[in-house]
């Protein structure tokens, strides 16, 4: 009896040596890429996507029912999931390398992600020089073209603003659309005199702090420069114009948002601009639906709203046309054994007919070029020539080395709060960036 | 006897199997992970042997969410089993039967709300402008104390913490009041008779005599306090600029966000093997200090 103990804990080990020695992650077994269509379509589809608000997720039922009607040998399991589920979820599927067939990305290092890890299929021969590929706004397409080839079939694009309440600017005196950022702050100043909260901000859970910055980075930066530091290189993150961004935050900060707090969510400072006690709110242009009656903004604010781009900041290195942004997109398993199938509802999905209905029911600016006439909600037009006259910078977190994006988040926090300067917030990064590379996780 | 052995290991069999296969496979299977770096996205694992613990041990992010569950568990430990045995003892000794009934429901009722309900409550009452807490303090005058509650980093962490003590108070209280109950009369007699006053009392019999219970409560406190998560996801995610992380959700941010599953396995070993101490330590403890009944 008394070697029992010592007998449990060499099987243990054992086991532990075993496992030790044993089993690795799962590969990844990649169908071939045919995607002829033998006959008419047939077969079971399965897609996982991130548009489960109900706002949404009935036109992605109505989509997926419509192509099988057309086409009865077909069935689709359509599943959506809120966004922080489905990063969750869709991470969970990767690593058993189980992925749907169809599923979402976000543009930038997140697609890049499966493109690398040979999980999302190379759809280049089926979107490069082709008709179906002709259709999209060639910017769309790039958003989800790594190394040369494209992996993502873009469906939305989206891109962040500054809608406002005109009634607001007129009773504070702001009579023009700020042209720089110094007559942004100043709009500010005329409108908190006028006993109005300038710009409602909800940062609850930080994104919406990561935005901005997507956009003063992408400001105050060159290029080249942000793309080379988003990707982790060595020194990352010295360019002067990375400090001069989170200063703009903290202006914008101090002159433009409550001084109580930022803890409450997007959505509530979003319930006080359209009660008219806030002017402006800094929101993507998939939001616009809300601004509307039918979405459920008071017709007082529905019918006197507008919007801006992020204003040029003078003396700044980076783009003066820059948009934080970003384009939806779905891709293709390459371990599905349907992805003929699966590239012909994709097809269906992004037709004309569709990217319209898009436009017209859910209020979103679609990849498809020449659909934005479709649109009911007042102010689309407008954003789509915003999108074409600006140029996109993809959301930061999507875009940089995911270990980059926590301290970079982390640092927008500490500035918001006062608690850090620019330069401390910088350090904060740059550590964060230095152990990207010390404890990266590619070989 | 073998015969009866062996009957006796068959019926034993199942349940070792799943407790096996549901428990010991998954934590070795988890130390095992914590000495490789791997992406889910990628093929392949480079094994690092102990780089993932120097990396935790050289991370700011990982002490601080160590040092927040240190405070979550003093916290708990101190309203949890230390005041939640006063009042349960002044529910049975100095409440009246009937108001001691409505008492115990109105304490227990916030156990039995959710989790996360409970964290979207509380969210609404420290909202910095139109939250109860900052229009209470406005209220008695104490204007000056108002807060952005969750917002601030150095009350964030607090703001969870006072949610989960306000949830799990009353049931804490329940389970000791129960223990109180099975003490003999006898004992407060006799002590009464020696001439100990109601807290020489408390002291000298009732501590003595739940010493299991609390026992117990302090191991579930302390290996609950390491274990949290979902509070803390609901009301700040662990921001702002990481101030309310905890290891369970710096686990997570490091496996979903950073894509960094090694390390996150290594930050799942560290919680074990805290969580592990803490329980053998206040067995052997316990063990060593048993009272009669």
């Amino acid at each position: 009896m008394r070697r029992t103990p010592a007998a449990a804990a060499g099987c243990l080990l054992a086991v532990l040596l075993m496992l030790l020695s044993g089993c690795g992650q799962a590969p990844v077994r990649a169908t071939a890429n045919d995607f002829r269509l033998a006959g008419k379509p047939h077969g079971h589809l399965t897609v996982l996507e991130k548009w489960a608000d109900p706002e949404y997720a009935p036109y992605f039922k109505a989509a997926a029912r419509e192509y099988e009607r057309r086409n009865p040998g077909v069935t689709i399991d359509l599943q959506a999931v809120g966004d922080q589920p489905y990063k969750d979820r869709i991470a969970v599927l990767a690593a058993s390398r189980e992925l749907p067939d169809i599923y979402f990305a976000w543009p930038g290092r997140y697609a890049q992600k499966f493109a690398d890890g040979r999980l999302a299929a190379d759809l280049t021969g089926q979107l490069r020089g082709t008709r179906w590929g002709n259709t999209f706004e060639p910017d769309a397409l790039d958003a989800f073209t790594f190394g040369g080839r494209t992996y993502g079939v873009p469906l939305n694009m989206d891109a962040k603003v500054f809608a406002y309440n005109e009634k607001i600017f007129a009773k504070a005196g702001v009579e023009r659309v700020p042209r720089t950022f110094p007559e942004l702050l100043t709009a500010c100043d005329r409108i908190k005199k006028a006993g109005y909260t300038p710009l409602a901000f909800g940062n609850q859970y930080g994104w919406p702090a990561g935005h901005l910055l997507t956009q003063f980075n992408a400001m105050e930066v060159p290029a080249d420069v942000l793309a080379r530091d988003y990707d982790g290189a060595e020194g990352a993150f010295t360019h002067p114009g990375y400090a001069r961004a989170l200063e703009d935050l903290a202006r914008l900060r101090q002159r433009c948002m409550p001084p109580g707090g930022t803890s409450i969510s997007h959505e509530s400072a979003q319930a006080r601009m359209l009660l008219g006690k806030a002017a402006m709110q800094y929101l993507e242009t998939l939001e616009f639906s809300y601004l509307d009656e039918s979405g459920g903004a008071p017709k007082e604010f529905a019918e006197n709203w507008n919007f801006f781009a992020m204003p040029e900041i003078p003396g700044a290195k980076g783009s003066p046309r820059a948009v934080a942004g970003g384009t939806d997109g779905l891709l293709v398993s390459n371990t599905s054994p349907n992805k003929a199938l699966a590239v012909d509802f994709l097809k269906f999905l992004t037709s004309r007919e569709q990217a319209r209905k898009l436009v017209r029911e859910l209020g979103w600016l679609s990849a498809v070029k020449g659909t934005a006439d479709a649109a009911r909600l007042p102010g689309l037009a407008g954003a789509q020539r915003t999108v074409a006259s600006h140029e996109m910078s993809v959301w930061l977190d999507t875009r940089a080395d995911d270990k980059i994006v926590n301290p970079y988040l982390a640092a927008a926090d500490s500035v918001l709060g006062g608690n850090a300067t620019p330069e401390q917030a910088m350090k904060t990064v740059r550590r964060g960036a230095e152990n990207a590379r010390r404890f990266g996780v590619r070989p | 006897m073998t015969r009866r052995r062996i009957r006796h290991a068959f019926y034993v069999a199942p349940a070792l199997a799943l407790i096996a296969l549901f428990v010991y496979y998954p934590i070795v299977e988890n130390v095992r992970l914590s000495l490789f770096k791997f992406s889910v996205f990628r093929p392949g694992m480079r094994y690092v042997g102990l780089e993932n613990y120097r990396q935790a041990f050289q991370d700011p992010v990982f002490w601080h969410a160590l040092l927040n569950n240190v405070f979550y568990a003093v916290t708990s430990v101190v309203f949890q089993v230390g005041a939640a045995l006063v009042l349960a003892a002044v529910l049975e000794e100095l409440i009246g039967r009937r108001l001691r009934g409505v008492l115990r429901a109105v304490y227990f009722i916030p156990a039995a709300v959710s989790m996360t309900v409970a964290g979207l409550l509380f969210q609404f009452l420290y909202q910095p402008d139109a939250g109860l807490v900052n229009s209470a303090l406005d209220a008695v005058g104490l204007g000056g104390l108002q807060h952005d509650w969750l917002g601030d980093a150095a009350t964030s962490i607090w703001g969870v913490i006072n949610m989960s003590q306000w949830q799990s108070f009353g049931y804490t209280t329940m389970l000791l009041t129960v223990a109180v109950q099975r003490i003999p009369r006898e004992l407060y007699e006799a002590a009464t008779v020696d001439g100990a006053g109601r807290i020489r009392t408390f002291f000298h019999v009732t501590v003595p005599m739940v010493r299991d219970m609390t026992t117990l409560l302090i191991i579930l406190t302390v290996s609950g306090a390491f274990l949290v998560f979902n509070e803390v996801m609901v009301m700040t995610g662990g921001g702002p600029a990481n101030s309310s992380q905890v290891l369970g959700t710096w686990l997570y941010t490091s496996a979903f966000t950073g894509d960094d599953m090694g390390y996150a396995a290594a930050i799942g070993t560290v919680i074990f093997l805290i969580t592990f101490a803490a329980g053998a330590l206040q067995l052997l403890h316990s063990r060593r200090k048993a009272v009669a009944p």
